[in-house]
């Protein structure tokens, strides 16, 4: 079986994001300047093998340092003194988070979702076992804007509590498993009933993915969600020459993310993964960085250029 | 989607401001060992401590 170079840039996105192999010697999650980078994919940044940290993960943890709350509702002593270090530089670490998010969403929109994101990867691999599949109804996609604004911004800043990150599937795949089968050296309570509720919520997104196309980038992913809003004004673009396309259907086909490029090049939900430029056989989906009005699209009418 | 000439200067503008971010939050200095920390309070969200 042939492996697609998309795939191969997919693991060695997780393998950048999760290098640490030291921890299962060590037993200690690293903690030292890697971890003061945003990896531009969704990855826990408390999986013990993770050098970087979340951008969504560390975009709250500053909204709670900065709220009024600052840790006061955190569950013990550790959390309480870890914020109140951290407090200082709270709005700092926000100008970096939301710079560094922004930047990358400007620059490529969702390009990275599609091509490094480790929870990404893992939604592509499990939508290829051979079962019935559904389509997800399209209001789901607002989803994403709804836990962007409620459990990412808002709520961390006023409860000084990381609501997102306390239900991330991805946390939970990444971080609180791994954890309990090869803890750290400093001993760990045993796990509460939140623990099994955030297994609750890994469990049904794990089902959804067997089921249908990326539900979690599609309906619940923060950070799918801020590079979408910026996906209008990204300097990469996608574009289809009208001239070109016979409507044979095979974009659509190949979609991970179930959109009709013909109809929006540049949709927000586009993940940029480019399966269907690869899979077109007359070649009219064609994509690239523009930095003016006119791209390659002004020797051949393409949609998305003008 | 057509691109306008209006979305071209939004996108410029949002590079600049993001880009102004960026390097405010670097020479601010500190916001590294506020992400490195905030892996303890990761640990409370995945319901660990």
């Amino acid at each position: 079986m042939r492996v697609r170079p998309r795939r191969w840039v997919q693991f060695a996105g997780v393998l950048a994001a999760n290098p640490w192999f030291i921890y299962l010697g060590t037993r200690t999650i690293y903690q030292g300047r890697a971890k003061g980078v945003c990896f531009p994919g969704l990855n826990c940044y408390a999986c013990p093998l993770a050098l970087m940290s979340c951008p969504i993960g560390s975009l709250q943890h500053s909204l709670a340092l900065a709220s009024p709350q600052k840790g006061a509702r955190a569950s013990g002593e550790i959390i309480a003194q870890a914020a109140r270090q951290g407090t200082t530089n709270a709005y700092a670490a926000l100008l970096y988070v939301v710079g560094a998010i922004g930047l990358v969403g400007v620059l490529s929109g969702r390009l990275l979702c599609g091509w490094i994101c480790p929870f990404g990867l893992l939604q592509d691999l499990l939508f290829k076992l051979p079962t019935p599949k559904l389509t997800l109804p399209p209001w789901t996609r607002f989803g994403k804007y709804l836990a962007l604004a409620v459990l990412a911004l808002l709520l961390p800043h006023i409860t000084g509590v990381s609501w997102y990150s306390r239900l991330c599937p991805a946390g939970t795949l990444e971080g609180a498993l791994p954890l309990k089968v090869l803890p750290p050296k400093s001993p760990l309570p045993p796990a509460g009933w939140f623990f099994w509720l955030k297994i609750g919520i890994l469990v049904f997104f794990l089902v959804l993915m067997v089921l249908s196309k990326r539900p979690f980038c599609r309906t619940a992913c923060a950070l799918g969600a801020s590079l979408a809003l910026l996906t209008p004004f990204s300097f990469y673009r996608m574009d289809v020459a009208e001239e070109l396309c016979n409507s044979c259907g095979r974009c659509r086909e190949v979609c991970p993310v179930d959109i009709d490029i013909f109809d929006n090049p540049n949709s927000p939900e586009c993940v940029r993964c480019l399966e269907c430029k690869a899979a077109c056989p007359k070649g009219a989906v064609t994509s690239g960085f523009r930095t003016g009005l006119r791209g390659r699209g002004a020797e051949s009418p393409a949609r998305g250029v003008t | 989607m057509t691109r306008s000439s209006g979305a071209l200067k939004a996108g410029y503008l949002l590079l600049a401001v993001f880009a102004g971010m960026l390097i405010l939050g670097l020479a601010w200095g500190g916001f590294s060992q506020v992400l490195a920390n905030g892996i303890v309070i990761c640990l409370d969200c995945i319901g660990l401590i």
